[in-house]
């Protein structure tokens, strides 16, 4: 009787685990995802860095080749491609190339307390100052996704 | 190969980070030296001319990658 109620037990539990994976899925809210992407909006400069900074310093001088001014309204955030939500930083054009060198790095920086906030990677790409050469950075975002 | 600096500019030697001033002269390797020289930032010290110069455009785009970020939890492992 014991071996004929496990089976039923084990039965069940793998229907649940197969059609009702809610009962196992982990979730969270979009407001917490949210609130990590409000930080990343507080942006206020970002820069093209011809190595990966890990320092405000390296982001806004030592390794900055080019920079722009950022405020609220140039992040948007909506639903992730994959899943969880998404913050969309918005293309700037014509940004001055202040030291000639090769761009690796973007950098997001928030000037007022000097904070290093968010690096991503581009394609290599040698930008040479002149005085009027620009930069054009494209729209790019930032996606956290959903918990596993 | 030597490289006279024609201007200030930043990028990588061996894949470390380096600035290079107006006026150096440093020694570099064969192939970042074509490239800098390549992109008109510096000229092979001697006046031998071995790499060619391309004009840099007056605007150029950057490629830059969307970042994903997951999140996990370790059910307090």
């Amino acid at each position: 009787m014991k071996r004929l109620l496990d089976r039923l037990h084990a039965g069940l539990l793998s229907y649940l685990q197969f059609f009702g994976g809610v009962f196992y899925a982990k979730s969270v809210a979009d407001i917490v995802l949210d609130g990590a992407l409000d930080v990343i909006a507080t942006c206020t400069r970002m820069t093209a860095c011809n190595a990966e900074p890990t320092t405000y310093t390296q982001g806004n001088a030592t390794f900055a080749l080019a920079d722009v001014t950022m405020a609220g309204g140039d992040f948007t955030k909506a639903n992730g491609d994959t899943s969880g939500r998404k913050i969309t930083v918005g293309a700037k054009s014509g940004v001055l190339i202040d030291t000639s060198g090769t761009a690796t790095h973007v950098a997001l920086l928030r000037v007022s307390d000097t904070v290093l906030l968010y690096v991503t990677t581009c394609t290599s790409q040698a930008l040479t100052a002149n005085g009027s050469n620009t930069v054009n950075f494209p729209a790019w975002d930032i996606e956290i996704a959903d918990p596993t | 190969m030597r490289i006279k600096c024609t201007t200030r500019f930043k990028d990588k030697v061996d894949d470390l980070p380096v600035s290079f001033e107006e006026g150096d002269v440093r020694s570099v390797s064969e192939r970042d030296g074509a490239r800098f020289v390549g992109h008109g930032w510096a000229v092979e010290e001697g006046g031998v001319v071995t790499a060619e110069v391309t004009v840099s455009p007056s605007s150029v785009d950057l490629d830059v990658h969307n970042a994903s970020l997951g999140s996990s939890d370790n059910l307090g492992a």
